[in-house]
């Protein structure tokens, strides 16, 4: 076991991992936040995609202890409360949810999107949710709950800890 | 005027799912869990010699490891021939033949690799017709055949003959269908928890009473001792239809070790040992008169059922139902035959046999149309289903819109300009698929239990599962329509048989129209109740009331009015009191099938029609849709935004189908069980989709509807099947429609033409 | 994971690596992205005893131009930072637009230069468009560095000629010159998150509608990414027009030795070939013939 320290949706965290658990793993078993699904455990599915600074991985693909001392948001760190990020807001109205499995990481996915493209075309939505697959939907209703959330959200954003987002910086 | 149903409505439990917050099977825990895991052969068909555990056993947080010796045996599955855990042999990869529960998955994933199995090797038979043809190999060896079950339907033998004599155009064609498989994001898994004599199973299964019954004859302990809870569910399309034997092995090891038990499925088990939808190889024969008249069809069909009879088995019903149905086909003469072979045995998927068979019957009407030299448009609507029709097999046709949907989704068909390099044109395929229940067991019930509380809260009991296809939304609504309640206010409790009524799953397309009939029935009890109340308090005739925002009104005088919380504290509170409770039991007016395979199963069918677009590189043979109009005769849509998400989410299953899916099998093992090579269409994949809803208004259905669910993805790929001739005249009777056969067909073309076609 | 677990490292400077011994021995690892490496440990394609993280390292990171070697690429650098790069979209565009068509937004934020290409996949996608820009790999070990062309780099699927305990710092890239451009063709089933079919990736010279020099390299149709040698001496000084483009493509797919696997067959992989090495020329001869030149 190896200890790291994380911060999670604006906490701080300690946890103790195997040199070989995935963050996917330590963020469902240790930290308890289950909203990050297992589709495929390899990359190709996009269920687990959370934000690790300021990007967005398969956190079945990133091992728990590369991510000692960043920061991550998953689907939880979106809302506060009642209060539902517009991606959340957006996803419920135009009916993007089915069976929901796919659903956490899709928003993540997305607003990693929007994070550093505010307006992105449909083709441009369809290119970034390309990692994260849906067996329900058919992505209509999601590509059509991004683009609302884009206009919902508009030009300047705040992330979910309230600072702003400088989207991807080379 | 309706206040609810026919507007769109968010789905159910969308907040939770958008937060995070929904509990599905992997996220379930309970003190003390334990992990469970299955041991799976590798081989595709073997004798067992010998199951060696002790070494399991010794490893230090291991808790039980079960075999077959440790269980009771009793048959489980759809037609008795499979085991919870194999104790003599194994008939296909992924066979269970012991489960181990541990202190945490490692632990059980380690003890498994101490478990040694001493297998005699046995030759396997992998393609069904060798299967027929050869009985050197057995699957059952009791069997005496590998031939699980026939079926046979005919109108009449000479008229079948007759009428292809007298054909002026007569088609004979084999149409191939791989193994696909439902791929749900959420794999399966269960838990199962055995206190004071009562087993608790968590488990996402489609069917929860059935599942109850088969697990209770499987454990060897009354039903009446079992309880299923059902988590949220991340997908069924049918795979969530059988009591897999993993259930019962984790049943049995929360039994012996007194302990709950979990077992997850990884996605690459999901791939080898979940039920995929049957492969079938289809030789069809379509005969018509020089106008186009459907004379006659003839159709033989093998399916590969793979090691056992899961629900696979029975899809002929369906399948036989296209061949006699779609469209007006006066002779008729269907076969099946199911074929055990050492195959991953295929169960229920979205469809139910219908795409395979409408795949085949499609592609044969518009060879019929090129060769009769008409445009595929009328040549279906010349022969198309109308209202008050019987069909050959005694399917009485009710609301039918077909027409219409043909003529949404058939546009433009042919070939259309592209630019240099490319080819483009459109295709068309309608279908047919129960729409009003379907009669599959003696009963098709789905009861329902609505109650009213003192704060005006209402809650819906109801046997009906939702896996994620918005039935809860659908029930939702005609509850509040009925009760002039608000969708907020109405509660679904769905998933606890201790608390739902019976039902017969969620199946068949059958939820809306069977459960929400009993949905509305139970509503309309409690509203008849309310109105009397009200009338008693108010002093106004019955007639005169109407419910609406959360009040009984008088119709032309909504000043006067009672708040229902107020009515019905006044109910509680007074001698003689009663609680407002309403229930219902709904069961279709249809009747079984009989022997010969006639009667009206449905007391309503759903038809549709979906137009696709394609562009084909003439170079690669890259195939490209641009677009998919899908019209769907459904009665009535209750939620439009559910609509067009189970039509989007039908045609892009219907997409992948007829493009990327096909799970590859070498001698019985899963070659491509990973998303990578598995392919499901990607956002970037899946273009418009264009759902267009057709209101028939079936008179028998909840507020005019008919069940819709799996005719979104029928059709789909024989109009792509279309859409690829209508570019290229490259007829590809074997799916998926991959780059290579389409090129391989225009290099035949060009070289037939002497290089001249693109 | 139930497999005995590795041990794990993330040296913070090349000094601190270099100071951890037995770099080079049997289940000793680097750890990139992981996008690879991790999905074949899960798969138990891979034996791991120690995984030695080298992202935290700076030296292997950034992209600059060097006045006397042209654009040197840190072998850290990610999917998606190449891709957005100006650097790389200025003297490169071919390789931003090669990597912005793999994977996923996901995999490519982790998924790194150098892990492309020691993973060694034939159907790797960097591999062809940096063959054909003659990209030089400059690695690193205790013993010192080395320099080889891209091309002496592979040794076989998935085999590299890197030796125990070496790692790969950097890609270097001779800038091209003026007049030549560059395409990389990927065909997958899907349009997106898949791997390729066929890759082809073409760079050429052009005066007119002259071809003064060709490059030409296919992925996934050879046990390694190869310059179809050739098709290029056949190219190199013909005039480009529709037979000359036809004949040039059907010898790269003579050159070409694909397998049949799950993804696609071998005879459809041999005809993919020729068909994007046409599309890819004509691409490039278009573009030169509509543009300035
Ligand atoms: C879902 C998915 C989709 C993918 N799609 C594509 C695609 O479209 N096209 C494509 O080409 N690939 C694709 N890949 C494969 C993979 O993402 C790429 O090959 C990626 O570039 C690998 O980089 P990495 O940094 O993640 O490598 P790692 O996994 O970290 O490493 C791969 C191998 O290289 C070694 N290694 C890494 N860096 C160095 C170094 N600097 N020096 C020495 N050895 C090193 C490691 O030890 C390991 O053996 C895909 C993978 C996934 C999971
Ligand atoms: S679980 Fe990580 S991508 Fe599927
Ligand atoms: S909603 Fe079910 S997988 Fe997307």
């Amino acid at each position: 076991m190896v200890k790291i320290s994380l911060i999670i949706n604006a906490q701080p965290w300690e946890i103790q991992v195997e040199p070989d658990e995935t963050l996917l793993d330590a963020i469902r078993g240790k930290v308890g936040l289950t909203g990050t699904k297992k589709g495929c455990d390899s990359g190709e599915c996009g269920a687990c995609t959370v934000i690790m600074n300021g990007r967005s991985v398969n956190s079945c693909l990133v091992l728990a202890v590369e991510a000692d001392g960043q920061e991550i948001t998953t689907i939880e760190g979106l809302s506060h409360g009642q209060e539902l990020h517009p991606l959340q807001a957006a996803f419920i109205s135009e009916g993007a949810v089915q069976c929901g499995f796919c659903t956490p990481g899709m928003i993540m996915s997305a607003k990693a999107l929007l994070d550093s493209n505010p307006h992105p075309s449909e083709q441009q939505i369809r290119q970034g949710m390309a990692g994260n697959l849906c067996r329900c939907t058919g992505y209509g209703r999601i590509v059509a709950a991004v683009e609302k959330a884009a206009q919902l959200i508009g030009g300047d954003r705040l992330d979910a800890t309230g600072s702003r987002q400088t989207g991807n910086q080379v | 005027m309706q206040q609810v149903v026919g507007k769109p409505a968010t789905k159910y439990d969308a907040f939770e799912k958008v937060t995070g917050q929904a509990q599905y099977i992997q996220d379930l825990t309970q003190p003390r869990m334990l992990w469970g895991k299955i041991l799976r052969s590798s081989l595709p068909h073997a004798r067992i010699l010998n199951i060696d555990t002790s070494r399991a056993e010794k490893l230090p947080g291991v808790k039980a490891v079960l075999t077959a010796r440790d269980l009771p045996r009793h048959k489980i599955g759809f037609g008795n021939d499979n085991e919870v855990l194999k104790g003599s042999k194994v008939r296909c990869v992924g066979d269970e033949i012991a489960a181990v529960a541990a202190v945490d998955e490692g632990t059980a994933q380690e003890a498994l690799a101490l478990i040694r199995v001493e297998f005699e090797s046995l030759p396997g038979v992998f393609e069904p017709l060798l299967a027929l043809s050869d009985p050197s190999v057995l699957v059952h060896e009791e069997k005496g055949s590998n031939l699980s079950i026939s079926y046979q339907f005919m109108t009449d033998e000479k008229g079948v003959e007759a009428a292809l004599d007298q054909a002026a155009v007569m088609l004979e064609d084999r149409f191939v269908l791989p193994f696909v498989t439902s791929a749900a994001m959420g794999t399966h898994g269960c838990m199962a928890a055995f206190r004071n004599g009562q087993l608790t199973m968590w488990s996402p299964t489609q069917v929860p009473f059935l599942y109850l019954h088969e697990l209770s004859l499987a454990l060897g302990i009354p039903g009446s001792r079992i309880r299923v809870i059902q988590p949220t569910i991340g997908g069924g399309f049918g795979a969530k239809l059988d009591m897999y034997p993993y259930e019962g092995a984790c049943a049995h090891l929360a039994m012996v070790t007194g302990q709950p038990v979990k077992i997850l499925f990884s996605r690459e088990e999901e791939f080898q040992a979940s039920r995929p939808r049957q492969p079938m190889l289809i030789d069809l024969v379509t005969a018509s008169d020089r106008e186009g008249r459907l004379l006659a069809r003839k159709a033989k069909v093998i399916c590969d059922n793979g090691a056992y009879n899961s629900w696979g088995s029975t899809t002929p019903f369906v399948g036989m139902q296209t061949v006699s149905s779609l469209y007006r086909v006066p002779n008729v003469r269907y076969e099946a035959q199911i074929v055990y072979t050492n195959n991953p045995y295929s169960g229920a998927m979205r469809g139910y046999g219908n795409p395979q068979h409408t795949f085949a019957v499609e592609s044969h009407m518009d060879m019929l149309a090129s060769k009769l030299g008409m445009d595929p448009l009328e040549l279906r609507l010349l022969n198309a289903n109308r209202s008050g029709d019987v069909t050959p097999q005694k399917m009485q046709i009710t609301s039918c819109a077909f027409s219409e949907t043909l003529r949404q989704a058939g546009e433009n068909l042919g070939p259309l300009p592209s630019e240099q390099g490319k080819l483009r044109g459109k295709g068309l395929a309608g279908l047919i698929h129960v729409g009003g229940g379907a009669r599959v067991y003696r009963s098709d019930g789905c009861g329902a239990v609505v109650k009213l509380d003192d704060m005006g809260r209402v809650v819906l009991l109801t046997g009906a599962t939702d896996m994620g296809q918005g039935s809860d939304t659908v029930l939702a609504q005609i509850v509040a329509e009925v009760l002039g309640v608000e969708i907020k206010d109405v509660r679904i409790i769905n998933n606890d048989t201790d608390l739902t009524p019976w039902d017969v799953g969620s199946h068949a397309s059958r939820t809306t129209f069977i459960a929400g009939n009993a949905a509305l029935l139970a509503a309309e009890k409690v509203r008849g109740e309310l109105i009397a109340a009200a009338a008693n308090s108010l002093q106004v005739a019955p007639e005169s009331l109407i419910l609406r925002n959360k009040r009984v009104c008088v119709d032309d005088n909504p000043e006067r009015f009672i708040d229902l919380p107020k009515l019905i504290r006044s109910l509680h509170f007074r001698e003689g009191g009663k609680v407002l409770v309403g229930e219902a039991f709904y069961d279709p007016p249809t009747e079984m099938q009989d022997q010969h395979f006639l009667g009206n199963v449905s007391v309503a069918y759903a038809f549709g029609a979906h137009g696709v677009e394609v562009e084909v590189d003439a170079g690669t043979g890259v195939i490209k849709v641009l677009g998919v109009t899908a019209a769907h005769d459904l009665g009535k849509a209750i939620n439009p935004l559910g609509i067009q998400g189970q039509i989007e989410g039908g045609c892009a299953m219907g997409l992948g189908y007829a493009l990327s899916e096909e799970m590859k099998v070498l001698e019985g093992r899963v070659i491509n069980g990973n998303f990578l090579d598995y392919r499901l269409l990607t956002a970037v994949d899946v273009p418009e989709i264009k759902g267009i809803p057709v209101e028939s208004e079936e008179l028998a259905g909840p507020f005019g509807a008919k069940g819709i669910g799996e005719s979104c993805c029928i059709p789909t790929a024989a109009a792509v099947a279309n859409a690829v001739y209508a570019a290229t005249g490259v007829r590809i009777k074997e799916l998926p429609i991959t780059p290579d056969k389409v090129l391989q067909g225009l290099n035949e073309l060009r070289h037939v033409s002497g290089g001249q076609v693109p | 994971m139930s497999q005995q677990p590795f041990q794990y490292e993330a040296p913070q400077s090349l000094a601190e690596l270099w100071s951890t011994l037995d770099l080079g021995q049997d289940g000793t690892r680097f750890l990139a992205g992981g996008t690879d490496l991790l999905v074949k440990y899960k798969r138990k394609q891979l034996s791991v005893t120690r995984l030695v993280d080298i992202k935290n390292i700076p030296d292997l990171q950034g992209v600059w131009l060097d006045a006397a070697l042209g654009l040197r690429i840190g072998a850290l650098t990610t999917l998606t930072d190449l891709a957005a790069h100006p650097l790389v979209n200025e003297h490169v565009p071919v390789l931003a637009a090669a990597a912005s068509k793999m994977a996923s937004a996901q995999v490519r934020n982790r998924a790194t230069v150098g892990g492309n290409l020691c993973n060694a996949a034939p159907s790797a996608d960097l591999a062809p468009p940096l063959l054909v820009l003659q990209a030089r790999i400059k690695t690193l070990s205790a013993a010192g560095e080395r320099e080889l062309p891209l091309r002496h780099f592979f040794a076989g699927p998935g085999l590299s000629t890197l030796r125990p305990g070496e790692l790969v710092s950097e890609v270097i890239l001779p800038l091209p010159e003026g007049n030549t451009r560059a395409v990389y063709l990927k065909q997958g089933l899907r349009q997106a998150m898949d791997i390729a079919m066929v890759g082809v990736a073409v760079k050429l010279k052009l005066s007119g509608s002259l071809c003064e020099e060709a490059a030409i390299a296919l992925g996934a149709v050879s046990p390694v990414p190869l310059r179809a040698e050739s098709a290029e001496q056949y190219l190199k000084g013909r005039k480009l027009d529709a037979q000359s483009i036809a004949e040039g493509a059907d010898l790269a797919a003579k050159e070409a030795s694909p397998i049949s696997d799950v993804r696609a067959s071998a005879l459809y992989r041999s005809q993919l070939v020729a068909a994007l090495l046409k599309q890819g020329l004509q691409q490039c001869a278009g573009i030169l013939t509509e543009g300035e030149n």
